[in-house]
């Protein structure tokens, strides 16, 4: 079978167009080098099929000429367990990061050790008794015993409204975020159009890389709100299980479920509902500390209604100057039951907050080196992920010099072809002219 | 492993991060002074902080507690002292009225020096600190003598005591009860001071031999109370010097507890700052790299 005279310049016309895809592709990495969630991509050339041409050696045997060279694909160069590591360290990072601010705010609303926090109101709130005790017949060391009183009163009142805000913040932000209109659901509603769209673009024999790293950049961010877990379903579809909840967040029929009833969601979320929780524990022991000091106060003032309430929130002082005991006695000068009062100082009431101090320190404190671990484990999955995705720009400036090496090449060979083919149309059959 | 530009960004943002923030700790820790200016710095030593600064405070307030009973004590002494001297003049001039050779109108007058030494008694009875009764008992509004009536109206038992607390679990009864020492008052035969002096005046006027042993006994008592007061004040002293003690080894645990080693601090804060620089140096280095790029032609 003859082989055409033209085939070498289409062959030199693959190499040519090759060689510009595999340019373009250069350029498109170059482009996006500094865009996070960018994943490389590589024109993946092959040689065309070699045509067949029988005969072609004198033993008779079928020989293969080759036809240049072909772009097979766009790949995508991207490593999915990389992708899994980082969204396990994104999503502990996640629930680190929230508990440590919400913590650094608790830790603020309590500003232990200090001269201004509880632990302060209350030594001068003994102190007061202690110069009642003192001076039992001054009204005035009354009237301050009441005004100290009131003051330590409001100290625990402030402290549990600001931790009943704190957590009150917690809970609103876990329902904005998951809401209808929350991070949660736009995620889900855009992972389900861009399921769609990897669907057709799959179908039609395509390899969507930019869908897919939008649908991966999702993925990231929806692994920092809480624990992620992605299932093929065919076609380029994935379903994705978010947190805890009930069903699936983006399912295999492409339809989006609201993330409801979670209880354990993991990341951000998981911080969120565990911080509720840890502020209504430390609101509980401020609670008996509080009970603690009115109940004690109280029985010390041989069972007048010194504080009423025996809650953090409902503490306060409920005699004036004149209901103040001094002594069971009745005698001016008699101090007893101030001085049971003052007893009290560094009792239960003392220790206790002391104690809750220390547990709420330990916890902000774990939660700070949790988030510290959690950045350089995110940052260190980052970084080998960035290892197989990254753009290095001196690798595409080589793959550029490469590749246009290669288009000169197959340009010279095209020429050369060319001028052969000059000799063989014009120049033939005119010798002697 | 193949590096990445992306790669070099990041790692050299996140190390110029972290010691930006290291270089901020240190920075709080100089600034204020304090190794433990939140919980969450050190939970163990917070807690530790925060009994130590209720301790503090107790034991401050106890010393005031001990200043307060020191003027009791004193007060007392002074007013005791006052009334040995009357006393011991009364004696003196119970004994020269024994002497046989003087007139009824010399006689007279010695009861009459006898009744006025018995108001100077009752004045340093009636002594007040500060607008309190100092021998009044718990009742210290009160004046026990009231000029005129004579009877003892202050602070009977129940009511007859006034104590302080100068320490921890350490308390001292500040008051020395009148009632034991000067008596009823008003024609009560009690042996007590006033009825002793009431007593010699009556003798004396009579010509009857005036009886110095009830006016011996009762300065023997006025002398024991005053050691009594002077040994409660010892105990102060010794409370006070103990809670000065207290106070200082207190302090310097909540200092050693809370503050921060400045020395340490400074040097920690001027390492960290040296380390930001070079993290921003090298930053800077990473981010303007030459790649290829720079050399292709």
């Amino acid at each position: 079978m003859p082989i055409s005279s033209f085939m070498g310049l289409e062959t030199s016309l693959r190499g040519l167009l090759a060689q510009q895809r595999a340019l373009d592709v250069t350029s498109h990495n170059i482009a996006n080098a500094d865009r996070t969630g960018y994943t490389r991509q590589e024109a993946v050339m092959a040689a065309a099929p070699a045509l067949a041409v029988p005969g072609a050696f004198q033993s008779g045997g079928t020989g293969q000429l080759g036809q240049g060279v072909d772009v097979q694909a766009y790949r995508r160069l991207r490593d999915s367990f990389a992708d899994l590591q980082f969204r396990a360290a994104s999503m502990s990072y996640g629930d680190g990061a929230t508990r440590a601010s919400a913590l650094d705010q608790v830790d603020d609303a309590f500003g232990e050790p200090s001269d201004s926090g509880l632990n302060a109101a209350l030594s001068t709130f003994f102190d007061s008794w202690d110069a009642l005790a003192a001076n039992p017949e001054s009204s005035a060391a009354k009237q301050v015993v009441v005004g100290t009183a009131t003051a330590l009163a409001s100290a625990f009142n402030a402290l549990d409204g600001r931790l009943a805000a704190l957590a009150g913040n917690a809970a609103t932000e876990y329902a904005d975020l998951t809401g209808p209109n929350g991070a949660v659901m736009n995620a889900a509603g855009e992972l389900q159009r861009l399921n769609v769209a990897i669907r057709d673009a799959v179908q039609g024999g395509g390899s969507p890389n930019d869908l897919l790293d939008r649908r991966d950049e999702i993925l990231d961010g929806l692994s920092q709100l809480g624990q992620v877990s992605v299932t093929d379903v065919g076609n380029g579809m994935i379903s994705v299980q978010f947190g805890d909840a009930a069903s699936p967040l983006v399912d295999a029929t492409n339809a989006v479920n609201a993330p409801v009833g979670m209880t354990a969601p993991g990341g951000k979320l998981g911080a969120l509902l565990g911080v509720q929780a840890t502020i209504a524990g430390y609101r509980t022991s401020l609670d008996t500390v509080a009970a603690q000091l009115a109940g004690a106060v109280n029985a010390a003032q041989g069972g007048t209604t010194f504080f009423t309430g025996a809650t953090a929130a409902t503490l306060a002082a409920g005699v004036t100057a004149a209901g103040v005991q001094t002594t069971g006695t009745g005698a001016a000068g008699a101090n007893e039951l101030a001085r049971a009062v003052a007893a009290l100082r560094n009792g239960a009431v003392q220790a206790g907050y002391a104690d809750l101090v220390h547990t709420m320190g330990a916890d902000a404190a774990t939660a700070d080196r949790a988030a510290q671990t959690g950045k350089a484990l995110v940052d260190a999955a980052d970084s080998r992920r960035q290892s197989t995705n990254g753009v290095s720009l001196d690798e595409e400036m080589t793959n550029m010099v490469r590749f246009q090496r290669g288009y000169q090449a197959s340009a010279r060979a095209m020429s050369t072809m060319d001028e052969m083919l000059d000799v063989l149309i014009n120049r033939t059959g005119r010798v002697g002219l | 492993m193949r590096i990445t530009d992306g790669m070099l960004t990041a790692a050299s943002l996140a190390s110029i991060q972290r010691s930006q923030s290291r270089a901020f700790d240190a920075q709080e820790q100089v600034t204020t002074g304090r190794r433990i200016n939140h919980a969450s710095d050190d939970a163990d030593g917070a807690a530790r902080a925060v009994r130590l600064r209720g301790q503090l405070a107790g034991i401050q307030r106890q010393g005031q507690n001990a200043d307060a009973a020191t003027s009791w004590l004193e007060a007392t002494e002074s007013a005791l002292g006052e009334v040995t001297s009357i006393l011991q003049r009364a004696r003196e001039l119970t004994v020269q009225a024994g002497n046989d050779t003087l007139s009824a109108t010399n006689r007279a007058a010695i009861a009459d020096e006898i009744d006025q030494l018995l108001e100077s008694v009752r004045d340093q009875a009636n002594t007040a600190l500060d607008g309190r009764q100092l021998f009044s008992g718990a009742q210290t509004s009160t004046r026990p003598y009231a000029a005129g009536s004579d009877g003892y109206l202050g602070g009977r038992s129940g009511q007859d005591v006034v104590a302080l607390d100068i320490g921890p679990g350490v308390s001292v009864q500040v008051n020395t009860p009148g009632l034991a020492l000067f008596g009823e008052g008003t024609a009560a035969a009690d042996g007590a001071v006033f009825d002793t002096l009431r007593t010699l005046s009556a003798e004396i006027r009579a010509g009857t031999t005036p009886n110095l042993r009830a006016l011996d006994r009762n300065m023997t008592a006025i002398a024991d109370a005053r050691a009594a007061a002077g040994a409660t004040q010892n105990r102060v002293d010794a409370a006070k010097s103990r809670l000065q003690d207290l106070e200082t080894a207190t302090t310097k645990l909540l200092s050693d507890t809370e503050d921060a080693d400045m020395a340490k601090a400074i040097l920690t804060l001027s390492t960290q700052q040296s380390a930001y620089q070079a993290a921003l140096q090298s930053g800077a280095s990473v981010l303007q790299h030459p790649t290829l790029m720079d050399f292709l032609k």
